[in-house]
């Protein structure tokens, strides 16, 4: 369960494990009999002590007298995994705080158990700035038992980053809604975590700085209405909704929607609303059969024409999972390519196995997409099988982007079978260049370990230029 | 010293022994101490760096050009080219590389790291300490860091019978 985790989050607490390691220790070599750490200040002390697992950094103490008083005086950071089960309340009770970050995931909670009572109060009392906190359910019974977590966790005003897994969100309903509840907190993380979309509205309208929002694995609430001042990036990861819609984000610049959870057969789908994004630069995976897409108040239909309502100038960044061999899905691609006039960077996966027919007279005769002609500099087909639909498109793309200068294509895992196949896929896409391209472009074919790893930290970092091809 | 590459401003670093390093201002703005000073208008001509000797300034600039975002028109095209994540390893290697000086070297950088708020580098340079302390006895965090137990014994009963599950 941790490992799960700490992969969907993608960080640590104390980020310990993201710095080089110098080579192992050789204090012979080393050694000039000077003791240098101890006439560093304190405050370099205590950044180191901070750093170091709790149980290590506790025992620091008994060094010597330099070293005695310097974890008591150190923002506790904690980590359950560094600890046997027992100890982990006793250590919360003794150190006398501030409380930096607190990393709980192997903590089985019911709702009989005090620990769950208690420990929000704790952290609210000891200024906690970075929270995890998991439900070590039991998995064996799916969905988990749901447990409530209590409202004291709202009163951890100085909280920065919140990650919850498989709790319910506390009920808010009665509370009255100030910017002062969470002044500090950028980031909510809800993994396998469900929140009525009144306690969502609540906790947007509480946090006048959360920048980024981030639900994994979670059904509910059915309808998320955005509206938020300081959103600047919202994922949507295995996400089940009826309805997503940015009501009003003005400083809303991605939007991911990843790994859309198609259970419900062919007939289920998600409509996503745009409303009021004016700095939306990111946005995907769209997928044509999946996701309705509407902007303004309205929804786009196959064949919509664009217009000045039906656009969104400033998305740059577009990502699509199309079934090339679906003629509905590729219809509806067209028509959403035509309501993002500005994109430069176009991703597109490509799933699973098609149909025999290859679509080429429909790209053959198509009008001229304006971002696919005029604005596109960078593609990426990701998951690519060698198949005639994907290849269709391909030469499509090759005789009709103008500023296309980079095209990548990674391949499919499953497709790379044998050498011979490989070579075959690889010999289709070189026979691509006999197509007359219309642009300078370079084309890279690469090895599926060039395919994303996604983590909530991964996709929320917003100094990553190009978060689908990191 | 480096020649000026057109439209790119250029900050002078003083040592206190005297000696002068030219580097670009984005390069000195690694360091959040010299941000500060920067945006602040404190530095129009030298910045003087007291309690950093000029064999220890070197090196901290020599980490900072190696970190400073690559941006333009030249980064934007080595990104395309190259992926992020294997940028990213090399660094990882540089760095290890780049630490592997003897203890004295390496607490004067903690020090620098420190004074000039380099938060990589600080973390870097702590790093060894770090796994020094981590999973080792405490016989062998105090030989390693040359730190002598000057505790009576008794004292260091007690001190160990407070943390006690850190020793379990």
């Amino acid at each position: 369960m941790a490992a799960i985790v700490e992969n969907v989050m993608g960080w640590r607490p104390g980020g310990v494990n993201s710095v080089a390691s110098a080579t192992s220790l050789t204090p012979a070599v080393d050694y000039d009999g000077e003791d240098r750490i101890s006439a560093l200040p304190d405050d370099l002390l205590r950044s180191i002590v901070s750093r170091l697992p709790v149980k290590d950094a506790a025992r620091t103490a008994s060094l010597a007298s330099r070293w005695r008083h310097l974890w008591r005086s150190t923002p506790l950071s904690l980590n359950d995994a560094d600890l046997p089960r027992s100890v982990v309340a006793r250590v919360l009770a003794d150190h006398p705080g501030p409380f930096r970050a607190i990393h709980i995931t192997r903590c089985r909670f019911a709702s009989h158990e005090p620990e769950i009572a208690e420990w929000p109060r704790l952290f609210a009392a000891n200024g906690i700035q970075d929270l995890v906190l998991v439900n070590d359910a039991d998995l064996a019974r799916f969905p988990p038992d749901a447990v409530r977590l209590p409202g004291d966790i709202l009163r951890c005003a100085s909280l920065q980053r919140l990650f919850l897994g498989f709790f319910t969100f506390p009920d808010t309903a009665g509370l009255s809604r100030r910017a002062d509840v969470l002044p500090r907190l950028q980031e909510l993380s809800m993994f396998t975590t469900s929140i009525s979309d009144g306690d969502l509205d609540y906790m947007l309208a509480c946090s006048p700085v959360l920048e980024k929002l981030a639900f994994v694995l979670t059904c509910a609430p059915d309808f998320i209405h955005l509206q938020s001042r300081s959103l600047r990036c919202v994922l949507l990861w295995i996400f089940m909704a009826d309805e997503v819609a940015v009501v009003d984000a003005p400083l809303l610049e991605r939007l991911f929607l990843l790994e859309a959870p198609r259970a419900g057969g062919a007939e289920s789908t998600m409509m996503i609303k745009i409303a009021h994004a004016p700095n939306l630069q990111v946005l995907g995976f769209l997928e044509p059969g999946f996701h309705r897409l509407q902007i303004g108040d309205n929804v786009i239909e196959p064949g919509t024409e664009p217009s000045p309502s039906t656009v969104l100038p400033s998305v740059k960044i577009l990502a699509f999972k199309v079934n090339f061999g679906v003629i509905e899905d590729v219809k509806m691609l067209v028509t959403y390519l035509r309501c993002f006039p500005n994109v430069e960077t176009l991703h597109i996966e490509s799933l699973t196995e098609p149909t025999g027919r290859n679509n080429a007279k429909f790209w053959q005769e198509l009008p001229t997409i304006e971002c696919i002609k005029s604005h596109i500099k960078k593609m990426v087909i990701h998951e690519y099988r060698g198949n005639k639909v994907e290849l269709e498109f391909l030469k499509f793309i090759s005789t009709r982007a103008q500023e296309l200068q980079a095209l990548y294509v990674l391949l499919n895992r499953e497709s790379l079978t044998s050498v011979a196949k490989a070579d075959k896929m690889t010999s289709k896409l070189v026979a691509l260049s006999g197509v007359p391209w219309c642009c300078d472009c370079k084309m890279m074919v690469l090895g599926p370990k060039f395919q994303n790893e996604w983590s909530i930290q991964k996709a929320s970092d917003l100094t990553v230029d190009d978060p689908f091809h990191w | 010293m480096a020649t000026r590459e057109a439209g790119k401003k250029m900050i002078m670093l003083k040592s206190p022994d005297g000696m002068e390093f030219e580097v670009e201002e984005a390069v000195a703005m690694e360091s959040q101490t010299i941000r500060k000073m920067i945006e602040d208008d404190c530095a129009d001509t030298a910045i003087l760096i007291p309690n950093i000797n000029s064999k220890i300034l070197s090196r901290v600039i020599e980490y900072c050009n190696k970190h400073v975002p690559t941006t333009g028109a030249t980064g934007a095209a080595a990104s395309d080219t190259v992926a992020p994540a294997a940028l990213a390893e090399d660094l990882k290697i540089w760095d290890a590389e780049f630490i592997k000086v003897n203890r004295a070297t390496r607490f004067n950088l903690i020090q620098a790291a420190s004074y000039l708020n380099i938060k990589g580098l600080l973390d870097l340079t702590s790093q060894t300490t770090i796994d020094t302390i981590s999973d080792n006895s405490l016989e062998e965090i105090r030989s390693f860091l040359s730190t002598k137990n000057d505790y009576l014994p008794e004292e260091e009963q007690t001190i160990r019978r407070e943390n006690q599950w850190a020793f379990q």
